[in-house]
This record gives C-alpha cells, structure tokens and sequence, in this order.
C-alpha cells in the first residue's frame, strides 16, 4: 500500500515536472550555469588536491600529502591564527554595535531613520580599492592624517600598518568600518520582524528600555545573530581584498595580516603550487564546517 | 534558357572571385596578438609602424594589460589552452615560472646569433634546465645610486658627481655619509622600510656579490655569509634609524622622493624614468648619480633590479612571423636607443651601450651624462637566477627580515638560516 503510494507520487512529480518543463526551462540557465562554474570547479578541486600540478601541463599523483604538509606550513598555520585573531578583534564589537545601531534605527524615537540607514550603510557599497586607499594615506606613518591628528596631543607618530599587532587592528578597524551598515541591515530586518505589542506589554507591566533590550530583543533575536555571526566568521577566513590592497599585495608585517585565502590565493596563483592550494581550500571548508556546527550548537534555538 | 545558364555561370564565376579574394587575403595577412603593459606601447609605437609598413602582410594587435594582469590571464590561457596570445611581454622575476609551465616557444635556434651580443644576465631567466632559450631579452635593469644634491649640499658635502663618488666609495663610507646627512638634516640615507615590502634594495645588495636565493647549482644559499653581511649592515641602518621606514610605491614614498627627505636610493636605470616623469617632475636639477658603493675593495659597481623580455607562445600560429617582428625590434639599435630616450628602457642589447646617445647630458640630473654609469654597470652585471620559486622564496625572506628588522630577531644570521630553512622545505630545493 505505502510502496503503491510512493510509486503514485513519483508518476506525480514526472508528470508535474513534465508540465511544467517551459518554467523549468527558464529556470534552467541558472543551473547550467552553477554547475558550469561552481559545482565543476568545485569537484575538480578536490580531485586536484591529491595531486602536484604548476598549472598547466602534467599532474603528478601524490595521496594526501598536500593535506598531512598543511600540519607543517608555518604561512599556513599563521593565517589560521591570524583569522582566529581577526575574528575576536572585530566580530564580537562589530555585531553588538550594529545591533545597538538597528535598536535605535527600529526605536520610534530617533527622526531621519533613512538618512542615517544609509549613512551607515554605504561603506558596504563603496569600491573597496578606493576605501583602502584611502585607509593607507590615513594610517601612513608619516604622511597620514591619523597621526596628525595624534600628534596634536603631543602622541609620537604611530607605525599603524608597519607594526604586526597594529598591523591587524587596523584591518579589523576597516573591516568594522566596512561591513557595520551591512549587519546593521540584517539586524534591522530582524528586529522589524518582532511584533511591537511584546514592548507595549512589557512597558505595561513596567519594565525599562534596558530591561525590554535583553529580555526581548535579545533572545528573539538569536537566530539573526547567529546568522550574523555565522556570516562573519566565514567573511574572516575568505577576507581577501582588504589585506591584499592595504598591504601592497603582501600578507603584512610578518605575515600578520595573511588570512587564509589570501594565502590560498598565493599558493595557488603566484606560488603555481594548485594541488596544495585546493588542498587548503577543502582543508579551510572542514575547519568552517566544524566551527559552523560549534556556533549553532552553543547559540541556536533549544528544540 | 541559354540566359539563365549564362546568368548562372557568370554568378558562379563573380562568386568564386570573391571567396578566392577572400581567402587570399587571408593567407597574406598574419594577424599576432601580443600582450604587454602601457611601457611598451609607448616605447614601440614608431618602430611597430615602421614594421606595418615594411611587412603590410603580418598586423600586430597589441593588448595592453598592468603587469599582474599578464600574468594573471597568461596562467588562465595556458591552463585553459585557449585563448593564449601569439607573444607575451614577461618581467624576468616572472619569466622562469612561465618557461616551466612550458608554455612558451623554444627560440633557442633563432637566438644564437644574437647570444653573445644580449647582456649575458639576462640568460638565466629565459633558459629552462636543459639551457634550452625561451625569451628575447629587451631590456636589464643596471643599479647605480642616485643622489639628492640639494641634500649632500644640505649636509655639508659637495654635490657634484666627482666629489661625491669618493665619498660614497664603499658601502660603509655610505654609512658615515649617511649618520652626517642625519645629524645635519634629520633626513635620511636612502628608503628601506622594515616591513610591508618586498626588499628589493636588500635584493640588489646581494645580487651585487653574486650571492641570492640560490647558487648555481639551485641550492639555497639565502644565509651566505655575504647575504647576512648584507642584512647586517640593513641592521644597523635601521637600528641608528638612517633608513626612511616607508614601503617602496606608496604615497609616503613617492612625498619623500619628491621632498627629498632621503640623500640617496641605490636602483635600477628605469627609476631616473619614473623621477622625471612622475614621481618628482619638480626636482629638475636636484638629483645626480654616482656608481654603487662597493663592499670590499675591486668589488663590482653594478647591480640589477628588474628587466623584461618577450616570448613567443608556443601556441602561437606563425611562429615565423612573431621571430620576424621581435628580430626586427628588439635586435634593432635605433629602435631600442629611441625607447630608451623615450621610456628610460635600458636595451638588453650591448651594441647600444656604446652609442653617443649614453653620453648625452641630461638636464633633470643637473647636466650629468647619468647614463654612461649605468652603461658601464650593465657591462659587470653579477650572475643571479630568479627561479621559477622566486616568489615563494621573496614570500618567505620578507618575514624573517621583517622580524630582524623590527627586533624580533637578534641576530641577521638566525633569521636568515630560518629563512633558508623554511624555503628548503617549501620549494624542495637543497
């Protein structure tokens, strides 16, 4: 009886799917196109992680050494501690500034929401060559206006982007700078998702702004942080563009600012070393996939 | 009847007139791509139209990418099998990498006549392991040391070339100049920063004594005794805070070029281009040349930093008539001397260096006939091979002279056996 009903519901699905082939058609570039260069490439990769291979020409089969080498490489094991770094320097910070941001956005309090919605948010829709263009004349040790502006109070210049730990900071300050308005957006769509009347209830019964902040606003919005944090954590591993300008296409004083794509990317691209650059690129969506599952576990909804 | 099959006949006839024409055509005209950056078509432009004419049937369409887009597309191409250009500008630092990936043609043939006349520093890059030759060399970089004279004066020194040359005779004599320049005017002896580069003044320095990355054998030499004396003497320039701490091609940089906050800056010929050019079109007169500093007595006054060459692809579909545009520009004197004159491309090409043009005198460098002692540089260039883990290795090297360089390290010679260490396991060399 059950295997009569599935087999009716699969003559079902064909038949739906052969009534709606024209939809299906429209859809399909879509799909072509995924599997054409995402899917293929990402396949590929994998199978090109088992082997050494410059580029072009012949591919050399050597098991997993490109994985068991990645225990021993120093760059590679500085860019996981650099991310690791990153990661606590401005995720914690960034997140929790964006939601004070949306709280007061989404308050009925603050007039010129719009104006400062887009004011917050257009860092994120700036050209990043130009953005970190702009931090290097800022930060430059010399000739920048930070230290100008320090030296006003009688502070000795700072070597900002030529310092490690600085070095760092500074990424995380333009990283901040960057994507703030983006969680921001997020956050507000989240917090525009909580009914009002759970505040009225709560101002009935008496309680404060503050209090309605971590006993509402804060647990309803879980899942949105998490998928804030989420985002983030990833955005930390695959940041490219910002270390790659700001230092003139190195990984930073020491290495200090080499994540591990930008790694990944001069392994593979400048190094010509792709069996062990894909090797890292797997290796990375392990790490990713694990920590993934370590942050919805210890932040997600308890069923 | 009879004037339909007329009709017919003579259609067919005017028909086959064209796809003959047509074809012809075709086989008569050779179209080449080349991909190369905006120097060299400012460079090449009257000597690729002179080509055009006296070779109406092959058409070089160049394609202009930076550098690092060359590189970038060549390396798709080649992967790819597609789309690959006919010939390809290639700075020798990357040159080795693409002989490797054997996508380039073996011109080693066609070359011989031109072996022993091409500055002999350039082979290494442009040969595989077998001597095998894959490149044109076009032009070499020859070190020599610019000065400020408006500095020297500054400082309480003379400023014309004679007198400072005895001056800045050995590298420590730089030094001394360079606590007086210090003293006297809070500036600095020439730009290293201590991180954020690719050191490629301490590069040159050791390319200087022929010591480098690796030996001639490939092995890796980076903490030769003449490498850590190099690093050593960085050391302490940067320990007395003599060298201005601002990475090479960055707005700092270019201000203290322009404002003259350093007196010197050992670097290759092509620099003098970018002064009068860009960097510093105002300082006309302020800067002069001496040879290189030497680092022991009868040590060579030459250096080199950069220099390109082009390839023809071994993709490329008239391999004859790509030999015939590069032996018609690259191995012509008048050619190279106008690029030279126009772009501050130094040929790779002796029979240029003897030309009168080098001793023209030049204004922006207060009158001094400046190319003569690059000339004379190029003449003694030392032995140094890129390799094709170059970058790596430059990878690796910057984070251990960074961590000299700021402290970290003590001493020149551990952060340079760990460097050495390091890029023994990561290139597999010895």
């Amino acid at each position: 009886m059950a295997k009569q009903g599935q087999r009716i519901k699969e003559e079902n699905l064909f038949k739906k799917i052969r009534k709606n082939r024209i939809p299906y058609l429209f859809i399909s570039p879509f799909f072509i196109l995924f599997a054409i260069f995402m899917l293929y490439p990402t396949i590929y990769s994998f199978y090109l992680s088992f082997f050494k291979w410059s580029g072009a020409g012949p591919k050399a089969y050597v098991g997993l050494l490109n994985y068991t080498d990645l225990f021993t490489n120093r760059p590679f094991k500085q860019s996981l501690i650099n991310a690791v770094i990153l990661f606590f320097e401005y995720v914690p910070g960034m997140t929790l500034l964006a939601l004070i941001l949306a709280s007061l956005l989404n308050s009925r309090y603050l007039g010129l929401q719009s104006v400062f919605r887009t004011f917050i948010f257009l860092p994120y829709v700036t050209a990043i060559i130009a953005v970190t263009y702009a931090f290097q004349l800022l930060l430059d040790k010399r000739f920048g206006m930070v230290n100008l502006f320090l030296s006003w109070f009688g502070i000795e210049p700072v070597a900002w982007l030529n310092t490690p730990n600085l070095a760092r900071i500074c990424l995380s300050g333009l990283v901040t700078w960057r994507w703030l308005g983006y969680n921001m957006v997020l956050l507000l769509a989240g917090l525009q998702n909580i009914s009002p009347e759970l505040y009225d209830a709560a101002k009935v019964d008496g309680a404060t702004p503050t209090q309605s902040f971590f006993r509402i606003t804060l647990p309803l919005m879980k899942p949105m942080l998490l998928f804030c944090i989420l985002l983030s954590t990833i955005g930390t591993v695959s940041l490219f563009d910002e270390p790659f300008i700001l230092f003139n296409a190195g990984g930073g004083p020491r290495d200090a600012t080499l994540t591990p794509v930008l790694y990944l990317y001069n392994t593979g691209f400048r190094y010509l070393h792709f069996g062990s650059a894909s090797s890292i690129a797997y290796a990375l969506f392990i790490i990713l996939f694990l920590i993934g599952l370590f942050e919805i576990k210890v932040m997600g909804e308890k069923k | 009847m009879g004037r339909k099959i007329r009709m017919l006949i003579s259609t067919f006839v005017v028909a086959n007139l064209f796809v003959i024409a047509s074809t012809g055509s075709v086989l008569a005209k050779t179209t080449l791509t080349v991909w190369w950056w905006q120097f060299w078509q400012d460079a090449l432009t009257p000597a690729i139209e002179d080509f055009h004419q006296d070779y109406p049937e092959i058409k070089i369409e160049q394609e202009i990418l930076g550098p690092s887009d060359v590189y970038a597309n060549l390396l798709l191409a080649l992967s790819a099998g597609a789309g690959i250009p006919d010939m390809v500008g290639l700075e020798s630092s990357h040159l080795t990498q693409y002989v490797s990936l054997g996508g380039l043609a073996d011109i080693t043939e066609e070359m011989s006549p031109w072996y022993d006349k091409i500055d002999q520093g350039k082979w290494p890059a442009a040969k595989d392991k077998e001597g095998r030759i894959y490149a044109m060399p076009v032009d070499s970089g020859p070190v020599a040391l610019y000065y400020r004279r408006d500095v020297f004066e500054e400082a309480g020194f003379p400023s014309n070339p004679d007198s400072v040359q005895p001056l800045v005779d050995t590298w420590d004599d730089l030094y001394e100049v360079g606590k007086q320049v210090k003293t006297a005017t809070g500036k600095f002896i020439f730009p290293q920063a201590k991180t954020n580069n690719d050191f490629r003044i301490f590069e040159t320095l050791m390319w200087q004594q022929e010591a480098g990355y690796v030996d001639r054998e490939g092995k890796i030499v980076i903490d030769s005794p003449k490498a850590v004396r190099t690093l050593e003497y960085l050391g302490k320039l940067w320990k007395e805070d003599l060298l201005l701490d601002t990475p090479a091609w960055t707005a700092g940089w270019y201000a203290a070029l322009d404002a003259g906050m350093v007196a010197t800056i050992p670097n290759a010929i092509w620099l003098g281009g970018f002064l009068w050019s860009w960097i510093c079109p105002e300082a006309s007169g302020k800067w002069g040349v001496v040879p290189l500093p030497v680092w022991e007595e009868d040590g060579v006054r030459s250096s080199n930093d950069g220099g390109s060459n082009i390839s023809i692809t071994k993709a490329c579909g008239n391999k004859e008539a790509a030999w015939e545009f590069i032996k018609y520009i690259f191995t012509n004197k008048e050619y190279l001397i106008d690029a030279w004159r126009t772009a501050d491309w130094f040929p790779s090409l002796m029979a240029c260096w003897d030309d009168p043009f080098v001793d023209e005198p030049v204004e922006f460098f207060g009158g001094q006939a400046y190319r003569k002692i690059f000339a004379e540089a190029a003449k003694v260039i030392p032995w140094w091979d890129y390799t094709k883990d170059y970058h790596e290795m430059n990878s690796i090297m910057q984070v251990y002279v960074t961590t000299y360089a700021l402290g970290e390290i003590e001493s020149a010679e551990e952060a340079l056996t760990k460097a050495a260490a390091e890029m023994r396991t990561r290139t597999g060399r010895e």
